[in-house]
């Protein structure tokens, strides 16, 4: 059990802070380089915060996170583990009241390119194909104007679609509009063809004018290969 | 790929580096893009698999593309065998999908711990040199070993400070090695930095190793940090003067490959071209 002690006393000083003991510099060394990665890893996944945050405030963030202690083996995945640790306990919120919004938009960005795709062939949109939603994409509702910097603070609520665009490697983030918005919510859970109802029916328009007015939306979706043909039918 | 193991018919290990010769590099997603399959190639790689375990979309087919064209070794950073937690067979499972995957023969990680509790420190943490330890270890090397199907090669860690032990580093390897019949994954820039840190000879170090069971070298970059007051394995910089004189004194003793590992501050390819260079000339002066 003294082994135990002495690994759980490491734990404890590295990540839940503790006062190193004075006799050995060692424990100083251990505290400063599991902090210092912790704090690159954070930092590189969220340039936005990082620049626009208090410095001590975010060291603290570090190390409430810390203490919690981060259970993924994977490095990259931490930084989401730090998202949902911070969103759950509503840390600094008044003064950054946009922050999840914040760190969402920051997070997906490497979400969605360390995912795995498969190439798909683009063939025109049509009605008559039947379709299904890629990976490559994230919606969510905001709250804050995030995605420009100048406006964090700025409250609205807007529709924003992340997606991992196959031209050039890179995510792109693009506003929609509420109704493209339920709609591919509705589509993520349902067919194309009953989430065109859910917009009939919220709208009170008919089942063809929702997909006429749709059709550009639904074509765009398709070149980004956000909607993909499904063979599996 | 490449991977022609000897079969040892009495011996299911793998007895040293089979298809891995000469000198190695890391394979690192910096410089990744910047490979060309008809220029510079070290005569292997070592990656870090759990850096790999997730893809990202454009760098698959590269990937894919160089570690065909070399052999390679999985370098891993989360078993934390030396932890007082039993193996993450979950993990384990994962990694032996990806070895699988890539018919990938050696994977090494590290004679440390780095999480307890479930808590990941994301670092290397330093254990007690006592012969439970050995013990411990040995038990857990078993598990991984039929786990993954392979051998498990370790790496000799830096530590900045010993928790209670009652063996010298050197007799803590040379034992674990033949309780455990694992290789060691010789780390001459760690043994380099241990010695000035806890001020013991290095080259005596190396003299009292039992080299026949080492698989391969590894050579990285230190620096002496002013604020803590220590030499630190940093894996960030250029190799040091000291540590090439120290490999060459080690390579007169053991012919075995050798690798350069880059992990922070990763520079161009080119400019790893030019580290390897001085490797080379290195190994061909001894």
């Amino acid at each position: 059990m003294y082994e135990y002690s002495e690994q759980k006393k490491l734990i404890d000083i590295t990540l839940r802070r503790k006062e190193s003991p004075k006799k050995h510099q060692g424990y100083r060394v251990y505290k400063a380089l599991v902090y210092h990665r912790y704090f690159e890893i954070l930092s590189n996944a969220y340039p936005l915060f990082y620049e626009i945050v208090d410095k001590k405030e975010f060291e603290n963030l570090i190390q409430k996170f810390m203490r919690y202690g981060a259970k993924k083996h994977l490095v990259w995945k931490m930084p989401n583990e730090f998202r949902k640790f911070i969103k759950i306990n509503n840390f600094i919120k008044e003064k950054y009241p946009f922050l999840d919004d914040l760190l969402w938009f920051e997070w997906i960005e490497v979400n969605l390119a360390m995912k795995h795709y498969k190439k798909y062939k683009q063939k025109k949109f049509s009605y008559d194909n039947k379709y299904r939603l890629n990976k490559n994409f994230s919606l969510k509702k905001l709250e804050y104007k995030v995605f420009e910097k100048e406006n964090f603070n700025k409250k609205l609520d807007t529709y924003l679609l992340a997606y991992y665009d196959f031209g050039d490697y890179s995510v792109y983030y693009r506003e929609v509009s509420e109704i493209l918005y339920i709609f591919l919510k509705a589509f993520k859970k349902s067919s194309m063809q009953e989430s065109l109802k859910v917009i009939a029916n919220l709208s009170k328009e008919h089942i063809n004018d929702v997909k006429a007015f749709l059709k550009p939306a639904l074509k765009e979706l398709v070149r980004k290969q956000i909607l993909v043909i499904d063979n599996k039918i | 790929m490449q991977n022609v193991v000897q079969v040892v018919v009495d011996n299911p290990k793998v007895q040293g580096m089979n298809n891995i010769y000469g000198l190695g590099l890391g394979l690192r997603r910096d410089f990744l893009q910047e490979v060309d399959k008809n220029g510079f190639l070290p005569d292997w790689w070592e990656i870090a698999p759990e850096n790999w375990f997730n893809i990202p979309f454009h760098h698959r087919e590269k990937f894919e593309e160089m570690i065909s064209l070399r052999p390679v070794v999985a370098h891993g950073l989360s078993l934390s065998i030396g932890s007082l937690e039993p193996v993450d067979m979950k993990f384990l499972k994962k990694m032996k999908r990806f070895l699988d995957r890539y018919n990938i023969e050696y994977y090494s990680d590290h004679i440390s711990f780095s999480s307890l509790m479930g808590n990941q420190t994301y670092d290397l943490l330093p254990l007690s040199m006592t012969k439970k330890v050995i013990d411990r270890i040995s038990h857990k090397v078993k598990i991984v070993e039929d786990t993954l199907e392979r051998s498990l090669i370790l790496e000799n860690a830096t530590y900045y400070y010993v928790p209670d032990s009652d063996m010298s580093e050197v007799d803590f390897l040379n034992e674990l090695m033949q309780k455990s019949g694992v290789k060691l994954l010789l780390d001459v820039n760690n043994i380099y930095v241990n010695s000035i840190n806890h001020n013991f000879n290095a080259y005596s170090f190396i003299d009292r190793l039992d080299l026949k069971n080492c698989a391969y070298i590894h050579v990285a970059g230190h620096y002496y940090d002013n604020d803590l007051g220590m030499i630190i394995d940093s894996h960030g910089m250029k190799v040091k003067h000291e540590v090439w004189e120290f490999l060459k004194y080690t390579l007169s003793k053991i012919k075995i490959p050798v690798m350069i590992e880059r992990d922070n501050n990763i520079p161009s390819y080119k400019a790893m071209k030019k580290e390897f260079d001085t490797m080379q000339k290195v190994v061909n002066s001894v």
